[in-house]
């Protein structure tokens, strides 16, 4: 049954959240307090922050995300697709043409992927 | 389970639990001052909304609303705001100039909503089918692929090649002009 699937992520998410929480308050708890200018540091390590972490982001990070979600949505109308058409075993014409149907939808995406790689937005500069 | 003398099912309790964690982290994303915390929120809410789809025996559409809402669009919105941030010099404070303006537009937007979905054809004939059985959905998906929608499938190819050439359109002149 699904619902017990889910229930079971459910306990176990329930417990790994309740870990880190548990764990981090035993910590403060018991772990001594003393303070130092070099202890609230960004980086102990030497490595001294320049300005804030809160800056603007290059333009070139959006067109990844934005090529990462076309092909993520790709990904979703694959999955179904893939996982149905071998049901289609004894509607031969219905197999063929789903067949064709993801073929034209994957060749138009790849036309753009082509385009971008062509422009040399792909290119990390 | 018996509580207070109604009969109560994991599954209510599941219900409400996440129902709840969806409307109090979508009361965030409106209430929160700053925005960064807000779209931190919205993922929350989405994820929860997952939740409730993995409820209606619908996994599928609880997957496709994690790796689309929770991974991708969530990541671009923040993205979005760090790009945006400078450029518009509004910082990451959210604006709400009229607050009972925007409860009042909302609340209409609600009642739209609400009347449009009780009254649609799908809802009644959701209702009239019953609750989904398990491993229904990704056949039921592929059939309706492939069979009524497939222009509308084929069509969506085009809508985000599109975005993809809109995008690198947009965002190709900058690329060159940092470097």
């Amino acid at each position: 049954m699904l619902a017990k699937d889910f229930l079971t992520i459910g306990i176990f998410a329930l417990f790994g959240i309740a870990f880190i929480v548990i764990t981090l308050i035993a910590s403060w708890a018991v772990r001594p307090h003393r303070p130092s200018d070099a202890k609230l540091s960004t980086y102990e390590c030497g490595e001294i922050p320049i300005g804030p972490a809160w800056t603007q982001f290059r333009v070139g990070y959006y067109i990844y995300a934005i090529i990462f979600l076309i092909f993520d949505v790709e990904a979703i109308f694959l999955y179904p697709w893939a996982a149905q058409l071998l049901g289609f075993k004894n509607n031969h014409a219905m197999m063929v043409m789903g067949f064709v149907d993801m073929v034209i939808f994957v060749a138009v995406l790849s036309v753009g992927l082509a385009w971008a790689w062509k422009k040399g937005v792909l290119e990390w500069k | 389970m018996q509580i207070l003398g109604f009969y109560i099912t994991g599954y209510q309790v599941a219900f409400v639990i996440l129902a709840g964690i969806t409307l109090a982290s979508a009361a965030m994303v409106v209430l929160l001052p700053n925005i960064l915390r807000a779209a931190m929120f919205l993922g929350l809410s989405l994820f929860c909304t997952a939740g409730l789809y993995a409820l209606m025996n619908a996994p599928f559409m609880a997957a496709v609303q994690v790796m689309i809402y929770v991974g991708a669009i969530t990541t671009m919105i923040i993205l979005a705001i760090f790009l945006s941030n400078r450029v518009m010099r509004i910082g990451f404070a959210q604006a709400i100039y009229n607050p009972l303006l925007a409860a009042g537009a909302a609340g209409l937007m609600f009642l739209f909503l609400f009347l449009t979905v009780v009254n649609s054809v799908w809802v009644k004939s959701a209702v009239a089918a019953g609750p989904a059985r398990v491993g229904q959905d990704v056949p039921a998906v592929a059939q309706a692929l492939l069979q009524p929608y497939v222009f509308p499938f084929e069509l969506a190819s085009v809508i985000l090649l599109a975005v993809l050439v809109g995008a690198v359109v947009i965002a190709k002149e900058d690329v060159d002009g940092d470097s």
